[in-house]
Order: C-alpha cells, then sequence, then structure tokens
C-alpha cells in the first residue's frame, strides 16, 4: 500500500488530459486576442443563432423577442393555433416561451460577464479589453433591458460565480435599469466611434449603439432631458446615419441601422423566415386587422396615403397581410440584417422626451420627419396629448413587428388596458402586463417570488 | 517392487532406476511429537478428501483424526510427490492401501504408529524395469461416453503430467510397467490406473462436490468456488450457447440472481440495459464495468461515447448500437458477474455498478481440432395489440363528431368523409408482422501441445427484419488466440486479437407506434396513385423510402505476459489495445417526407466515431504458508487512455437529386458541422491479501487507489476497498458428524467502491466553437458552468451470504442479503435557476439511496444416471430506496424523487374515476388546480423497479439427447397506453374500459382531462410475465455413427427464443413496453461438427 501511494504521487502527469479540440480553457482563451474577440462573436452567435450551444433551442434575440410580444399585444396572431397562449394573453409559468425569453436572456448576461472577468483580468492590449468589454456590458444592458420589460423586477446578476448566483432574489425595475444606464455609459466611454471592428458592418455594438439604447432607457425611466440629449447625439452623427427610402432600410448596407444582428447561419434573419408565408403561400405569423387599420390609407389623395403599408406590408391569397420589411428567408438570397436599433426611433425618442417636456414644436418637427419619408402630411396633433397619442401611432406603424416596441410602449405609458381590452376582451386581465417567471427559476430558486395573476 | 521416476524435458517420459542405499530406517521427525493423543481419540476410521496434498500433510490430517503417530525420516519421502485422496468414513488400512498403491514405500502399523519405509528394489527388478516400459496410449470419457479433452493424465509419486487433446487422447512414453497413473478432471471424481497394457479407455464418474473446486475468475485473480469470500455468478460457453442470441448479455437473461437484463428492442443489436443490485445513482452513469479479457470495453452505445451533445440524434436507427453486441458468444468461455464489495471493490472507482469479467475462449491441448456450427431460423413478432374494429372506430368516430355537435369534414375526418369505410387493412401485419430469417456459421480451428496452442475462428450472422421494408443486420469476424509457455514452465506468453465488423441496414424507424396508430382504412396511395398523406402520422411507404446504414468495427488486441521469478512468486503484465468504430450514413429523401406543412427537402445526417483504449497492468503475486494458513498477496497497477473521436458529424440537407444523397458533398446547405474528440486517463494501484486458514475460515482483503482525469485538480484521487470473511463450516468435524451438509459456506463482506461514470471535462472552465460563425467569424461560448470542486461517488456495499450443498452436493443453495448504499451522488445536471447563466451543472448531492435485497439461487440434479434431470431455480427481491435528500434540494427534485421511495418511482395523478366523461384527479395539495411541479398533486403511485424476478431452468438428457428450458420472470408493475376516443388513429380495445366521452376536439373537457389521465395511476396495469426465454433440443449423434462420418462429435439441434409469455400486459411486449417492437419469438435449427 505504501508502495502504491509512492507510486502514484509521482503520477500526476499520467492523468492529466488536454482540452478537445474544439475548446479552450477560459484562462487561455482571453490570453489571445483572436480567441478572445471570437468570445463576443460568440455571445452574439449564441443571441441569434438557433444553435449556439448551452441551453439556446431556439433563436431568443432572433424571433422570441420579436414575436412574443408582437402576438401578446396586437401587432400580429396566429391563426392555426387559435388558442395561442400569447395572443390569449393566458401565459402559464412553464410555458415554453417565457422559459426561452427568461434563460437565454440570462445565457447572454453570463457571457457577457464572462467576458467581462476575462478581460478585467487579461493582459491583451487596452484597446482591445476596452472594445469587448464596452461590447459585454452594452449586450448585458440590452439583455437587462429586455428582462425588466417582460417580467418587471429580476435578479441582478454582474458576476459569473455560479454559487452566489444562485439564490439572488428579484430587484425592483429602478435598479436593474440603473445598472443598465450605469453599463451603457461606460460603453459609451468604452466602445469605438465607428464599425472599424466589424469592418464597417453595423453588426457589433459601438458607442452610437450605446448612447441610442442609452435614450431609450432613458426614455423608459422617464428622464426625458437625458433621453432627448442621447438621442441628439445619434441624430446629430449624420455622417454615419441617415434615414434612407423605405425600401432601404433593412438593407445590410442601410445608413439608418445603428446596431444589427448578422445573419443567422442559414445566411437569413430569422424574422423573414417567421414572418413570411410558407410553401402554400400563406403566413403562419399574419399581421392583425388591427394594426393593417391603423395605417393611415387613402389612395385618392397621397398625402394621406401611408408608403409603410405598400412598402411593407403584403396580402396573401388567403386574405392574410404580413410584414416584408424583411424579405430574404432562404439561404444565399440573403440582402439584409435583423436591425435591433435605428435611427427612425431616435426621432420618435426624441418626439417623445420633446412632447413630455413641452417642446411640441421639436416633438411635432421630429415627427415630422418620419412622416415625411412616408410620404405623409405633417401630423395634426398639436396639443401635447394628441402628441403623444400621434407619437405612439406612429411608433406602432414605423416600428411594427421590430423587438417588442408596440407591446413595451402600451406597458410603459399604461395604456395597455385601455388600447388591449376591447381588442382582446375577457381573455385579457391587467395582470398580464407582466410574464410569469418560469415555473423551474421558481422551484431552483425559492428566493424568487411570481408575479401576480399566475 | 519400487520404482522412483524422474522427469524429463518435454513430453516424452523416461524413466530410469535410481538405485538407493538406505537401507535402514531412520525413523525421528514427528509431526506429531509435540501432541499428546489421548486414547479416547483413538478410531480407526477416516473421511478424507485431499487433492494434490503432500504426503507429510497427509499424515497430519490423519494423525489429527486418527489419534496414529506417523513414524518416517525426512528423505524418506524425499521427492514423493503429491497424492489425491478421498475416503468416507473408512477403515484405516484401506486408506492408507490406496494412499501408497503405485509409491516406492511401505508401511506397517505399530501399537499407535504408522512406521513408513522406502522399498528396495531387487537387482533383478532394477535390470528389467526398463525393458518392461510401456508407452501408453489412452483415451478418457464420461461415463456418458462424452470426449473429456483437456483431462489431466498425472503419474503417481511424480509431478510429470498431460493432458489429454479434444478426442479425449493422450499418450505417455516409456511408463514403466506397473506404474499408476492419476486420471483428472474437474467436475469428475478422479481415477488411479495401474499401467499394464499399453491402450486403456478410461471413463470418469461426475463429482457433484468438486463444484467446489470450480475455478471462478475474479479479475486480477482466480479462485475456487469453495474459496470464494465474495459473491459472484458465472455463466459457461454450454449455457451461452444455446441461445440463438447475437448479443452475449441477452443470454445472461434469468441465469443470474441480482442482474436485471432488460432488451429495448427487438431491433438486432439494440442496446440491452443491465443493472446489478438496483439504481445506485441518481444521475451518473449506471452501466456495470465490462471486461473483456482483462480489457475494459465500454458498454456505452458508441455513438454516444464522445460525450454529450455527440450523440447522434434522430439519425440512430433502431434505438442506440450496443457495443457488446459485437462480442461474438461462440468466442466466449465464461462470463462472470462480480456483485459485493468483496468481489468489486478491486475495480474500485469503477466497481459500484458491478463488474462483468468476459474470458474468451483458448485452444485445448492435442491433435488439431476443427469445428463448425451452423445455424439457421425464423423469427417474428410474438403477439398483436389488440385494436378496436373498423367498424366500431369509425362508428366511434361519429359518436365523437356528434358529441362535439360539428360535421364531419375532410379536413376533420378525412377517415369518415374522404376514405373508404370498407378497407380495413392491419397495419401490425403490414408493419411487423414478416417472418425474418438469419443464419448464423460459427468456424474455430483449435490446436496445441504441452506449451503451446493455438485458436483461429470466424463467424458471420445474418439477420433479416420482420419490418415493413426490410433492412438486415449483418455481423463476421475473426478471433485468433495463441499461448505459449517456455520450456521451464516459468514464463507465459498469452495474446489474442479479435476483429468484429457489423453492418446495419435497418430501416429509421421501428414502426411499432404507426403499427397500432394508423386505422385501418387509411389510403397508403391517393387517386393519381401518389402517397397519401395527412398530418397525423406519416406515410409508412414514405419511411421506407428513408435509410439508415450504420457500420461499425470492434477490434480488440490483448496479452499478457507472465513470468514465475521464485516458486512463490511471480509477475504479470496485462496489456491491452481496443478500438471500437462507427460510422453512419441516414438519409431521409424529400420523396419520403410529408408535403403537407412545409416544402419537404431531402436531408442526411453522416457521421463518424470512433473510440480507443490502451490498457498496461502490471501486478506482482506472492504465495507463502503461514502456520496452517495460505497468505497470498498481490499487488498491481493499471493506466489507461480512452480517447473517442468524432472526426465529423455532419447534418445537411437540399440535394440536386436524391440519387446524390450518399455523400454530403452533393449537400448545397449544412445545418451542422461538428468535430468533437475527448479523451479519459486513469491509473490506480491496488493491492490484495487473501490468508487462507485450512481452506476453512478465509479473510480477504482489497485495496484500491484510483485517479482519474475526470475529477478536478485536488479531486482526482480515491481510495476503495473491501473485507471479505469467509467460514467453510462444512469442514468443522461438528458439522460433518451431522451428516447432513456436503457443503456450507457463510460468507460476509463490507466495502466502498466508486462511480466515476460522469463524463470528461466535467470539471473544467472552457469554451467551445460554436457550430456556427456570427458574420463568418469563429465564435466561442462557454462550455458550462464549471464546479472543479465535484469528487467521487461513494457505494458502500454491504453482503452476507450462505451457501448450502446436500446430497454430495446434488442440491446446491445459494441465498444472499446485501444493502449498498450510495451517497455523495455525482449530479451531471443539477438543475441550477436559469439567472446563473445554465440550466443546469455538475454537482455533489448529499443524497442517500439504498438497494436492499435478498437472492436465492438453488441449483439440483433430482435425477441422475443415463437419465439426467437438472433444475436451477433463481429469484431476486430487491428495494430501492432514497433514504435522504437535502431539504434545500427536495424542492429541485421534488417532482422527480421522493425521499423513501425508490428513484424510479412513477409520481403520478391519483385518479378519482369519471364523471359525465370527464376524467377526474384528488387534488393532493388542495389548492384548487390540478397541476406538477410546484403546485404537485402527484403521489408515488408504484415503482418501474420489478418486485422480484429470476429465472428458472430445468434439463433433461438422456445419452445424446438433451433438452433445456430456460424460463424467466418478472413480477412489476407498467403502464398501459391508452388512445382517447374519438381522436384521428386506430384505437385500442382497451378503449372498452375507457370512460371518456368521445370527442374529436382537443379543446373538450374529456380531451383535456386525457392529458392528464396520461401522468396518472389510471394506466397503471400489472406487467408482470413468464417467458419461456429459451428451448433448446439437442442430439448427440452416437460414436458409431460419428465414426462412420469421421466426426469427433457432431450433434443437431433445434432452439427456440421467446417461444411464449404468460401475462396480464396488454400491451406489444411486458418487457419492452409502449409501442416499440418487442422481442422477437426466434426459432432455429442447426449442426455443430467437430473433426
Amino acid at each position: 500500500m505504501v508502495l502504491t501511494g509512492v507510486t502514484l504521487s509521482g503520477c500526476e502527469k499520467l492523468i492529466e488530459v488536454d482540452v478537445p479540440v474544439n475548446q479552450l480553457t477560459s484562462d487561455a482563451i482571453y490570453a489571445d486576442s483572436v480567441t478572445a474577440q471570437a468570445t463576443v462573436n460568440g455571445m452574439y452567435s449564441v443571441m441569434y443563432n438557433t444553435t449556439g450551444g448551452g441551453t439556446v433551442t431556439a433563436s431568443t434575440f432572433g424571433t422570441f423577442v420579436i414575436n412574443c410580444p408582437a402576438r401578446s399585444a396586437d401587432e400580429s396572431y396566429w391563426p392555426n393555433f387559435p388558442n395561442d397562449e400569447l395572443v390569449n394573453n393566458s401565459l402559464i409559468p412553464s410555458s415554453a416561451n417565457v422559459t426561452t425569453l427568461w434563460n437565454n436572456s440570462y445565457l447572454s448576461i453570463y457571457q457577457a460577464n464572462k467576458i467581462i472577468e476575462g478581460m478585467e483580468a487579461s493582459g491583451l492590449s487596452a484597446t482591445l479589453k476596452k472594445q469587448l468589454i464596452g461590447e459585454a456590458k452594452f449586450i448585458r444592458a440590452y439583455c437587462y433591458y429586455t428582462l425588466v420589460n417582460f417580467f418587471g423586477d429580476v435578479p441582478l446578476i454582474t458576476k459569473t460565480d455560479v454559487q452566489s448566483n444562485l439564490s439572488i432574489g428579484r430587484s425592483p425595475v429602478n435598479e436593474v435599469y440603473a445598472q443598465a444606464i450605469s453599463d451603457l455609459k461606460e460603453a459609451q466611454g468604452l466602445l469605438a466611434p465607428d464599425y472599424s471592428w466589424s469592418a464597417g458592418l453595423r453588426t457589433r455594438a459601438n458607442r452610437w449603439a450605446a448612447t441610442a439604447l442609452l435614450a431609450r432607457v432613458y426614455l423608459y425611466q422617464k428622464e426625458y432631458a437625458l433621453a432627448e440629449t442621447e438621442a441628439s447625439k445619434v441624430i446629430a452623427n449624420q455622417a454615419t446615419f441617415s434615414l434612407p427610402a423605405l425600401s432601404q432600410v433593412f438593407l445590410k448596407a442601410s445608413q439608418e441601422t445603428i446596431w444589427a444582428f448578422n445573419t443567422n447561419q442559414f445566411g437569413y434573419p430569422f424574422i423573414a423566415r417567421a414572418l413570411l408565408p410558407s410553401s402554400n403561400g400563406e403566413p403562419s405569423q399574419p399581421l392583425t386587422p388591427n394594426l393593417v387599420a391603423a395605417f393611415e390609407r387613402d389612395a385618392l389623395r397621397p398625402d394621406y396615403e401611408d408608403d409603410r403599408y405598400a412598402a411593407w406590408v403584403k396580402t396573401s391569397p388567403g386574405g392574410r397581410a404580413y410584414s416584408v420589411k424583411y424579405i430574404s428567408n432562404a439561404a444565399g438570397v440573403n440582402t439584409e440584417f435583423a436591425v435591433v436599433l435605428r435611427l427612425a426611433e431616435q426621432y420618435l425618442i426624441r418626439a417623445e422626451a420633446r412632447a413630455q417636456q413641452n417642446n411640441l414644436s421639436g416633438a411635432a418637427t421630429d415627427i415630422n420627419v418620419i412622416r415625411t419619408r412616408a410620404g405623409l402630411r405633417n401630423t395634426p396633433a398639436s396639443t401635447k396629448d394628441a402628441l403623444l397619442l400621434a407619437i405612439e401611432h406612429e411608433r406602432q406603424i414605423e416600428l411594427n413587428m421590430e423587438y417588442g416596441h408596440r407591446w413595451f410602449d402600451l406597458k410603459r405609458t399604461g395604456r395597455a388596458t385601455v388600447v388591449l381590452s376591447p381588442i382582446k376582451g375577457a381573455n385579457w386581465q391587467e395582470t398580464d402586463v407582466l410574464y410569469p417567471i418560469p415555473e423551474a427559476q421558481i422551484t431552483n430558486n425559492t428566493n424568487l417570488r411570481q408575479n401576480p395573476g399566475y | 517392487m519400487y520404482i522412483f521416476y524422474q522427469t524429463k524435458l518435454k513430453a516424452e517420459y523416461t524413466v530410469f532406476r535410481r538405485f538407493m542405499l538406505i537401507m535402514r530406517l531412520t525413523t525421528i521427525i514427528l509431526i506429531s511429537a509435540i501432541l499428546q493423543v489421548s486414547a479416547s481419540s483413538y478410531a480407526q476410521k477416516v473421511t478424507l478428501n485431499e487433492r494434490n496434498i503432500k504426503l507429510t500433510d497427509l499424515f497430519n490430517k490423519i494423525r489429527t483424526q486418527t489419534g496414529l503417530d506417523f513414524l518416517f525420516s525426512e528423505s524418506t519421502l524425499k521427492g514423493s510427490g503429491r497424492v489425491n485422496i478421498k475416503a468416507d468414513n473408512q477403515d484405516i488400512r484401506v486408506v492408507l492401501e490406496k494412499v501408497f498403491n503405485g509409491l516406492p514405500f511401505e508401511y506397517r502399523m505399530e501399537n499407535r504408529s504408522v512406521i513408513i519405509s522406502r522399498v528396495e528394489k531387487s537387482f533383478i527388478e532394477k535390470v528389467i524395469a526398463p525393458l518392461m516400459a510401456i508407452d501408453l496410449t489412452g483415451r478418457v470419457t464420461s461415463e456418458k461416453g462424452q470426449v473429456l479433452a483437456g483431462a489431466s493424465i498425472t503419474v503417481k509419486g511424480t509431478s510429470f503430467k498431460v493432458r489429454t487433446d479434444q478426442y479425449g487422447n493422450f499418450s505417455i512414453k516409456g511408463l514403466p510397467s506397473g506404474a499408476v497413473i492419476i486420471i483428472s478432471f474437474v467436475g469428475y471424481i478422479d481415477r488411479e490406473v495401474k499401467v499394464e497394457v499399453p491402450n486403456i479407455n478410461i471413463t470418469l464418474e461426475v463429482d457433484e462436490t468438486s463444484l467446489q473446486e470450480v475455478q471462478i475468475n475474479k479479475g486480477y485473480y482466480s479462485t475456487t468456488e469453495k474459496l470464494n469470500t465474495g459473491s459472484s455468478v458465472q455463466i459457461t460457453s454450454a449455457q451461452l450457447e444455446r441461445q440463438p442470441i447475437s448479443n452475449p448479455l441477452q443470454a445472461l437473461q434469468g441465469l443470474i440472481p441480482g442482474m436485471q437484463i432488460r432488451q429495448t428492442s427487438g431491433m438486432a443489436g439494440a442496446a440491452t440495459t443491465v443493472l446489478i443490485r438496483g439504481r445506485n445513482s441518481v444521475n451518473s452513469g449506471l452501466i456495470p464495468l465490462y471486461v473483456i479479457d482483462g480489457m475494459p470495453f465500454s458498454g456505452v452505445p458508441v455513438d454516444q461515447q464522445v460525450g454529450s451533445g455527440a450523440t447522434i440524434l434522430g439519425g440512430q436507427p433502431n434505438g442506440a448500437t450496443d457495443p457488446l453486441s459485437n462480442i461474438n458468444p461462440a468466442d466466449i468461455e465464461t462470463i462472470t458477474v462480480l456483485k459485493d464489495a468483496d468481489a468489486t471493490a478491486i475495480y474500485g472507482s469503477r466497481g459500484a455498478n458491478g463488474v462483468v469479467l468476459i474470458t474468451t475462449k483458448r485452444a485445448g491441448k492435442g491433435r488439431p481440432t476443427f469445428n463448425v456450427n451452423y445455424s439457421t431460423g425464423l423469427s417474428e413478432v410474438v403477439n398483436q395489440r389488440g385494436l378496436l374494429s373498423s367498424e366500431d372506430y369509425l362508428a366511434l368516430r361519429r359518436r365523437a363528431f356528434v358529441n362535439d355537435n360539428r360535421t364531419p369534414t375532410a379536413a376533420l375526418a378525412p377517415d369518415l368523409v374522404l376514405w373508404d369505410p370498407s378497407a380495413n387493412t392491419n397495419y401490425q401485419d403490414m408493419l411487423i408482422g414478416n417472418t425474418a430469417k438469419q443464419h448464423d456459421a460459427n468456424a474455430s480451428l483449435s490446436m496445441g501441445n504441452e506449451l503451446s496452442s493455438l485458436l483461429l475462428s470466424a463467424n458471420y450472422r445474418n439477420e433479416s427484419s420482420v419490418l415493413f421494408g426490410g433492412g438486415r443486420y449483418q455481423k463476421g469476424g475473426f478471433n485468433i488466440r495463441a499461448n505459449q509457455t517456455s520450456a521451464d514452465g516459468r514464463l507465459k506468453l498469452d495474446l489474442g486479437a479479435s476483429l468484429s465488423l457489423t453492418q446495419n441496414d435497418m430501416l429509421g424507424s421501428d414502426f411499432g407506434a404507426a403499427a397500432i396508430s394508423i386505422p385501418a382504412n387509411y389510403p397508403l396511395y391517393d387517386a393519381a396513385g401518389k402517397l397519401y398523406w395527412i398530418t397525423n402520422f406519416n406515410n409508412p411507404i414514405g419511411t421506407t423510402r428513408q435509410s439508415a446504414i450504420n457500420k461499425g468495427n470492434t477490434l480488440l488486441i490483448n496479452g499478457s505476459i507472465s513470468y514465475k521469478i521464485l516458486q512463490n512468486l511471480s509477475f504479470k503484465t496485462n496489456l491491452g489495445y481496443t478500438k471500437i468504430s462507427q460510422d453512419l450514413t441516414a438519409k431521409a429523401p424529400a420523396s419520403s417526407l410529408s408535403p403537407l406543412s412545409t416544402v419537404p427537402v431531402s436531408s442526411g445526417i453522416y457521421s463518424s466515431t470512433d473510440g480507443t483504449v490502451y490498457i498496461a497492468e502490471p501486478q506482482l503475486d506472492y504465495n507463502i504458508k503461514i502456520g496452517k494458513g495460505k497468505l497470498s498477496a498481490t499487488l498491481g497497477g493499471a493506466w489507461q487512455q480512452s480517447k473517442n473521436n468524432q472526426p465529423y458529424f455532419i447534418s445537411a440537407n437540399t440535394f440536386a437529386s436524391e440519387s446524390l444523397m450518399d455523400s454530403y458533398t452533393n449537400a448545397a446547405n449544412f445545418t451542422t458541422v461538428r468535430s468533437l474528440n475527448s479523451e479519459y486517463r486513469y491509473i490506480s494501484g491496488f493491492g490484495l491479501i487473501n490468508y487462507n486458514w485450512m481452506d476453512k475460515y478465509l479473510i480477504n482483503a482489497v485495496f484500491r487507489r484510483d485517479g482519474s482525469s475526470r475529477f478536478g485538480p485536488g479531486k482526482k484521487y480515491g481510495n476503495f476497498g473491501s473485507v471479505g470473511l469467509a467460514w467453510n463450516f462444512s469442514d468443522e468435524q461438528f458439522i460433518k458428524d451431522l451428516n447432513v451438509l456436503s457443503f456450507g459456506k457463510l460468507r460476509g463482506s463490507y466495502g466502498v467502491t466508486g462511480n466515476d461514470q460522469v463524463e470528461n471535462y466535467s470539471f473544467m472552465d472552457t469554451y467551445t466553437s460554436t457550430s456556427s460563425s456570427y458574420g463568418g467569424n469563429p465564435g466561442f461560448y462557454p462550455t458550462r458552468v464549471a464546479n472543479p470542486d465535484f469528487n467521487w461517488e461513494s457505494n458502500k456495499k454491504f453482503e452476507i451470504g450462505l451457501e448450502l450443498g446436500f446430497f454430495k452436493d446434488r442440491m446446491r443453495l445459494t441465498s444472499a442479503f446485501y444493502r449498498n448504499r450510495s451517497d455523495n451522488m455525482v449530479v451531471r445536471n443539477a438543475p441550477l435557476p436559469a439567472q446563473t447563466g445554465f440550466t443546469s451543472y455538475i454537482t455533489n448531492l448529499d443524497a442517500l439511496v439504498q438497494n436492499q435485497g435478498v437472492e436465492f439461487d438453488l441449483h439440483a440434479t433430482p435425477v441422475k444416471g443415463d437419465f439426467t434431470w437438472d433444475l436451477s431455480f433463481n429469484i431476486s427481491i430487491s428495494r430501492n430506496k432514497l433514504l435522504s435528500l437535502p431539504a434545500s434540494l427536495s424542492t429541485l427534485y421534488g417532482n422527480i424523487y421522493q425521499v423513501g421511495a425508490s428513484l424510479n418511482s412513477y409520481l403520478l395523478f391519483r385518479n378519482k374515476g369519471f364523471v359525465d366523461g370527464v376524467a377526474q384527479f384528488e387534488d393532493l395539495n388542495g389548492d384548487g388546480f390540478i397541476a406538477s411541479g410546484l403546485k404537485n398533486d402527484t403521489y408515488v403511485a408504484g415503482t418501474r423497479d420489478p418486485k422480484f424476478y429470476g429465472g428458472f431452468t430445468s434439463a433433461f438428457s438422456y445419452k445424446g439427447l438433451r433438452l433445456d428450458l430456460l424460463f424467466n420472470f418478472t413480477k412489476q408493475i407498467g403502464i398501459d397506453q391508452m388512445g382517447f376516443p374519438g381522436m384521428l388513429g386506430s384505437q385500442l380495445d382497451n378503449l372498452a374500459e375507457s370512460q371518456f366521452k368521445p370527442s374529436a376536439l382537443t379543446s373538450s373537457a374529456s380531451y383535456i382531462s386525457y392529458l392528464n389521465f396520461g401522468g396518472s395511476d389510471g394506466l397503471l396495469t400489472d406487467a408482470s410475465f413468464i417467458r419461456l426465454r429459451n428451448v433448446s433440443l439437442s442430439y448427440a449423434l452416437p460414436e458409431k455413427w460419428q465414426n462412420t462420418i469421421k466426426t469427433k462429435r457432431a450433434q443437431v439441434f433445434l432452439r427456440g427464443q421467446n417461444l411464449f409469455t404468460i401475462t396480464n400486459y396488454k400491451g406489444l411486449d411486458p418487457e419492452t413496453q409502449g409501442s416499440i417492437l418487442p422481442p422477437l419469438k426466434m426459432f432455429v435449427a442447426g449442426v455443430q461438427c467437430s473433426f
């Protein structure tokens, strides 16, 4: 036995194994600038691709973050499944939709935290550290923005240590936003002011993406002056951002894009696949008659005819309206990126911030920039309330089927019940504005409490 | 007259006389000198049963029984060799006659002493002895005329020994006339024969008591049935050969107490789940350690060996392929199953789930023997599921629409509106009702002499399928094994290699589910003659256009070198290399897919997976006599490296033509392109000490320290060990006096083994490359939430066993009680709140799992003679129980496990009957909802564990005719299937018991209650069964005929597998349950010849 022990102590090397060919240790990965950057690509890839690894089984930020709120609100419906839990606002805590949104947002947050910790400890160049940490903070802020808008109070996780993370309870929305704002401000300072890190493509976050998202977060937090300031920064950068024709908005080279996801592994934006008609010519997720009716339309008077209808909506042989903002839904024909942040929203953020600060003419000017591109006459609204409604309407049309704007707008302005109750009827409850916390989370972390109504 | 023999090298034997000048007896040394023997203990009768005993030891034994002293000088007995003696209460004089028969000694009894002297030869005798030498040839057979190959022939009083060849023949040259030879063969009574003629035929009688002498393989060492301190069961080739199966594990079903074996499917090559003494772990692997000729052999399906995420999902036909089905049963000599701590602790960290040792055949000695074996047979599905008649089904559908207040339309009810109501296809007949054919051929050539031997064998097997659309499973292989011993007998080499090739062309689907769900009037083709599709199920003709070709090969090379350094010290090294690989091409052409929801796209999966294992195991063995006991010690080490690779795994679609699908290079689009590998290293040191006092009291202690690459820094090593004790109480005089038992042993063991069946690298904090790039740039994502702190799961095993033999061991009963407890559970997917980034991670849980049970194994020979009847019966009763789960974790596992219940519990709703056709359930927590999960209304309704299981065998033989029956039985509960009345899809006949209100709407109250019914106790049913697992009838041709056809041994046989099953279970099969293709009924006829 003694002999055995002695022999073994010298044999430590005999049971050491190399990591598999497709893996690297975390220590090694942040010691090399190429692999360190690959962790950031991996973060975007896992957010957007269907099979990134980890727990990703569907494209969270390719389809779920768009389709779930669109159906919860009044943008689209699912005719093949009349009992759709989203359309009926009857989500249950075990729903796969909420599980995907929750789990994969936190997976991305974990990746961001890991990049921040890895790069902070890394000996790589300061330039690289700034950019990568900046992107990670931007993504973390974006994920928290998404989470609070779906779920309300959520656990605030900013480190990777599993033992301390597993029992953290929900933080108030304001605290989560405070973290997001602080991350975005830091990101503004860390990130490059151009798209050089993504070879000119607008598929990785830069200083302007952080600024644009910060403007949005301030607006949601009713910090109108700050929102106006941030939005103005973006709008003022006319060398980089401008409003192209409606048919050009979502193209890869669009000057309007502030931040978009690169194409998925099949070479097209997921949302196109989800919204365009399938082989039988019918879309599975058409636009609601409610949304179609919201477009200002009068073919006889061009000033009253919203060009966005012709540019972004089509009708199937079966009479279903569907979104054609994206038209690339098969490999090899891709011309588009999935745009998350774009200039038009910044005008609308500033319009709303100005209206709330009683700068009514300034608000009207910003609205009219958007309306003009859509071939519409200037807004007739002149009072603050009328302008705010006009902005809500303009957001409904301009940003339809894009990353949950309609659902989040109705909730943050407190108008969800007023608008949705007549449409949804008895299915609508006040408590439906928050999605349920996934059941497994409450089972696995007893410090979490369910949202009311579930 | 006396003779003294001396061995010369090699098989040739010569003897010469040696003149001895010891003319006087020097009587000095008495073994009993110290002891005073009282007159009262003096007896003239002795009982002895000794093999290979030294004369001095034998005299010692006689002295203790009789009080007689033996007087002799040491030089007298010098070189006298060893003797065998058996006497049952016989007179001392008779016994001594036997002992000294053929030995150059004479004795005389004076008072209470036996005085022994050497016999001096006369001069004449010395001169003529060489002239009288005989060149002896002979043949050894059993009473029944069976040839005994490998029987040993020893010349009494010497260490010279030869063995019989395949025909039972032997020859010895230059044997002096009057010499005595001893013929012995395991399982038979030794015979002594005085050589007077040059040609003799010897028959041996079966010796029941010698069952105790059967060698038991315990891996790094071997022992005998009698001296075994642990719990193990050994199955021999004879038992394996009788079953016409391709996977050796299946042959063990019903034969080994404590070993629960379940076929997962009736598909050829499909996996078998094996559980030895219950489920020890919450979620580490439960697979026993398989060791083939000293080489660990992974029981994990080949495609799953690379690690998680490497499983070929959807591409693996007929379930996972069992690597053990690549081992040819005909090449196996013995399979030994080790169960308790004493037996398994020497395998340390890998012994927790039990160990299965497989030893392949070695060549015998003697003239070359050529053996061929061919069989062919048919198989089919045993039974069909009862279904509602087509009229009843359609009537039910109409009633459902009436209940729903809806009118059947072409879209809602094609079966009522579009399809021909009189069409009545029996889809079970069509899809799983074919008759499969099988051919199996084995050939082997074996030759050898005293020092070397060689075995060559080849096999081929071909099975077709019972499924619609056919498919074939083919397997072929070669095996070579060579042994060499040096002339001085000190160096031994054993080398073997085997290659097995398999090709599985079975369909990608097993049709079991389709066969019972497609309505009888479903048309396969539409009016235009094209395949007809609806959304509810696939058109089976479409499915037959898919294919999955799985090619595997298994190469095993192993060898051992041993060298006897000193008389009692030897060194041995096992070396081995294993390579298994599997290539898959699975194709789903567009024409095989439903065009209803999306435009079908041809897709294929192409993968290659392989695994290699290297192992080196040096060991030192030492034996010494201490007092009246024998001490043996072994010190050894092991180093193992296993590498698994998946050079490519490609999932591709969009081909220019369906005929181009054989290569993925013709695909336009790739959804997954992956390459993986993983490595595992293992090092270990072990020690064994065994002390045997007079074969009566035994202690066996084992220690092992293992290091594994699967654990993090500081957690890599673990210590394991056991102590086993045995008492052969039937050797005690007071038991002998009772005259009841022929054998009695009480044994017990306690020890700790481990389980390291966790994924490689689990402790490592790593990034993995994403399968898809981000805009053409490579990406990495975190592989897992790393936990460097998890470590060994340990399994503490306790066992007490009682082994009894009656009527000269014609009846043997082995019974055991065991209690195994595992704690420090390694849970690979311990649930984590997703806010940590992942939903699970690997960690140790402070949970305690207990498996406790009793096992009985009875063997008896009620009738013996020309007609012999052998019986055996075994039963295992075990209980699995989760003893504790930390409170903090009980919420995590509340849905799956409950403290106090089995890990395999059914947690179900309690069905309270029906109200207006809607199933009602008990709201156990009273919250007004029926829900699982947090608002749990489930209870422990039962367990998947069998209540008891076992087997029963009966063998009748009369001369060359032999009939073997093997039944296995299991008492268990299972889950019945039940369709919902009114839905589109064929209905099972148990619908008659259903009280659901028929409806065709998934929103109807009755249908919604049906969804919960599936998770309720309403479907629990008795799934117990008794199955006639195997019948084998064989006839060995009489010797006369054999001589005519020039065979040494020829037999014809008929075999049947799964011929009938007695069960109350209504589904296809109580063993596989559900709608999986059940184990098949099989008839096989064949012939076996040796030349």
